[in-house]
């Protein structure tokens, strides 16, 4: 649970000629994760792909692209299972669709992004001309002139700004409605340099006309029409805008009738395909030899006796091996738990024998979000907000890991809103300086229970309680590390780390009698100083001097989790502002309005403390947390195999 | 000027500069780390946890504050 489970490496050692059938075994198995080889050491070499593997390999490239591209939504669970003789049989089928002479949806959606392109250009052209055209002037207006130059184009006011005291140039401007408008610039073809150099500051989008008429003449394969009006070019463009989008809409409707109508086909065949060109391609990541055939990988240590077995049948023998490689990592986390491995693998993930502290987060990452926001509405919205970002996505952030982790927080924020008593920032009960807006004043309820703390009251007890949860935390930390090295065996280390704790347990001593003022038999001093120069011996002695200039970064790190206090109040504290100001309209004639104004604007404070609390609480991990132990940078474990949906083996295989 | 008012100004001035401290070190802190991410995806968590470094600065501003307004 708090470590990665235990992998083993092994070698399978097998004959040549019943490679294929094991292959198919292994795959079936989805157990080993198998290690790529070196060059080989001469009995042995590294295998060659089956000769049909370029032709899948090629189609399977294919159908990734054409499936990128047109985004089916996968089923989860289809309506029953395809044996793969009865893909197979398909695939010629389904081969003419993607790349083939039938529809041939590679060429399709090619076009359809080609022809949203092209869409998308002649709009932007036919807004230029349509602008342009509030000059007033024709396109025989534009020139070519002989001793005259023209520049047209768009750009704001600090055009006019820059020719100020020029009086060779002339501008000609649309009436002005937006920042930008167009422009006509006329000026002597000698000043032209002098021109240039003027304009090259200005944020200025130039438009040649010319480019224009020529860009829809090109278009047409016919006689080019001369145009001598803008007219005449808004009617070209136009009908051009009308082809494009009919051509659009029929390549869509050609697309959409394919992915209709074969849509199980081809999500069939694509994991039929993945199956096989995973096979197929094997032999690359294997060592093959004369007679016989070598694989190298990783499984998880409890299921090599299946492993075992399946291979006896094979006549293939399973060699356990004794080694130094860095392994894969399978993280290993129960039930709901599995969800805090997102935090974990967004720092990195674990070495395959380090520990795993996505335990340890699904407890103190909840608890430390709930501390921060602290308020019962706000945790309601939340968990509102969780179950919806369960199955969506919100400015790309969503899906079930991230519902479930925000559900965690959610509830933890309820309850330390129960401790604090406060919903959308009003107390239970009136008090102090804000009284007269409470819940139970403005629900009109009879309420004995006004909380445990107050935030703004109780700030030495927060206080104290946060730079406790401080020092447990990075005492957690510290042990972790030191059961780390004495996994590794660094002797040296632990005694470093236990100075960091001596140290630490120093100024924790220090903090306390300064804020919570415990009275001590002796002089603080007294205490502090002989285990800082415990601490510090310890330090030396296990890490070096160096290490002692570090000295007072323990210091910020205990010093650090009073944030957890610190933003809540920040934050309760913008609330009871929105609150003195929309509150009390509640209660005028403006009380729809003002509900309205106190839920959206509670609602985006929500989403500003949901991101301060998160992005405070992960940090407290990340910085002062896993610094004490973890290292990270493992690799996935990530089997020879593959997750069946749409196809099955069939019955002449075996099974 | 109450020695109160003073106080309030002081404990201002002390969130205050931290945080405009902490803002300037993070701002190229920041700015490096979303190079990195943009070239490896994969580095969010670990930027993120050096971005955040200089944010501790305020922390011990908010304690000054604290002192200076005498809440504890």
């Amino acid at each position: 649970m708090l470590k990665p489970d235990e992998m083993v490496e092994v070698l399978l050692l097998g004959q040549k000629e019943r490679m294929k059938e094991y292959v198919d075994a292994l795959h079936e198995l989805a157990l080993l994760h198998i290690r790529e080889p070196g060059t080989g050491d001469g009995v042995f070499q590294q295998g060659v792909p089956e000769p049909e593997a370029g032709k899948h390999s090629e189609l399977i490239t294919k159908l990734r692209i054409v499936l990128e591209r047109v985004k089916i939504d996968a089923d989860k669970k289809p309506a029953g299972q395809v044996e793969e003789s009865a893909v197979e049989k398909n695939m010629d089928t389904i081969e003419s669709i993607i790349h083939g002479t039938g529809i041939s949806l590679i060429e399709s959606t090619d076009r359809k992004e080609k022809l949203n392109d092209e869409i998308k250009r002649v709009e932007q052209h036919l807004s230029a001309i349509e602008e342009i055209r509030k000059l007033g002037l024709e396109i025989g207006d534009f020139g070519p002139y002989e001793h005259i130059g023209v520049i047209t184009g768009f750009c704001d006011s600090t055009l006019e700004q820059k020719f100020r005291d020029v009086n060779w140039v002339k501008i000609t401007r649309a009436p002005r409605k937006a920042r930008s408008t167009a422009f006509a610039l006329f000026y002597p073809n000698e000043k032209e340099k002098e021109l240039r150099d003027l304009i090259a500051g200005l944020q200025i989008r130039e438009v040649k006309i010319g480019e224009l008429v020529s860009y829809i003449s090109s278009r047409r394969d016919k006689g080019v029409p001369v145009v001598h009006t803008f007219e005449e070019l808004t009617r070209m463009y136009t009908m051009e805008l009308k082809n494009l989008q009919k051509e659009l809409h029929e390549v869509d409707m050609k697309i959409a009738y394919a992915l209709k109508k074969y849509k199980t086909e081809i999500l069939a065949t694509r994991e039929y395909l993945e199956i096989r060109v995973a096979k197929e391609e094997l032999p690359q990541k294997i060592l093959v030899g004369e007679t016989s055939f070598l694989i190298d990988g990783w499984l998880p240590a409890r299921e090599i006796e299946k492993l075992k077995k399946v291979s006896a049948s094979y006549g293939v023998s399973v060699i356990p091996v004794e080694d130094t490689n860095e392994k894969p990592t399978k993280l290993n986390n129960p039930g709901v738990t599995k969800n805090f491995e997102l935090l974990t693998r967004m720092y990195s993930l674990p070495r395959s024998e380090e520990i795993d502290p996505s335990l340890l987060m699904f407890i103190t990452f909840p608890l430390f979000f709930g501390l921060i926001i602290g308020d019962i509405g706000y945790g309601l919205m939340l968990l509102g907000l969780a179950l919806y970002l369960r199955n969506h996505q919100l400015v790309g952030i969503g899906g079930k890991q991230v519902g479930n982790v925000l559900c965690f927080a959610a509830i933890s924020t309820i309850v330390f809103g129960f401790v604090f008593g406060e919903m959308f920032g009003l107390p239970f009960l009136p008090h102090g300086e804000h009284s007269g807006y409470a819940v139970s004043t403005l629900l009109g309820i009879e309420m004995g229970y006004g909380g445990l703390v107050n935030k703004f009251m109780d700030i030495n007890f927060l206080m104290v309680a946060t730079l406790i949860a401080g020092y447990v935390h990075l005492l957690l930390g510290f042990a972790l590390g030191i059961y780390n090295e004495f996994w590794h065996k660094n002797y040296r280390h632990i005694i470093g780390k236990s100075g960091w704790i001596v140290i630490l347990t120093g100024f924790f001593v220090g903090v306390m009698r300064l804020f919570a003022k415990i009275p001590l038999p002796v002089s603080t001093y007294y205490i502090i100083i002989p285990l800082f120069v415990i601490g510090t011996c310890l330090l030396i002695a296990g890490e070096g001097f160096i290490a002692s200039l570090e000295f007072f970064s323990i210091f910020s790190n205990l010093l650090s989790y009073i944030r957890l206090f610190a933003v809540g109040v920040a934050k309760a504290g913008v609330a009871v502002a929105v609150n003195a100001l929309v509150v009390p309209l509640f209660f005028t004639s403006y009380g729809i309005p003002a509900i309205l104004a106190f839920f959206i604007i509670h609602f985006l404070l929500l989403l500003l403390g949901a991101l301060s609390a998160g992005l405070h609480a992960i940090r407290l991990h990340y910085v002062e947390f896993f610094t004490k132990f973890y290292e990270g940078g493992g690799f996935s474990y990530n089997p020879f195999g593959y997750r069946r949906i749409y196809t099955k083996r069939g019955e002449k295989d075996g099974s | 000027m109450a020695v109160e008012g003073l106080a309030a100004i002081g404990a201002g001035i002390a969130i205050g500069l931290a945080a405009l401290a902490a803002g300037i070190a993070e701002k190229d802190i920041g700015a490096a780390a979303v190079g990195a991410i943009a070239e490896n995806p994969k580095l969010f968590g670990r930027a993120l946890a050096i971005i955040v470094i200089p944010e501790t600065i305020v922390i011990f501003g908010i304690l000054v504050a604290f002192k200076i307004l005498g809440m504890f």
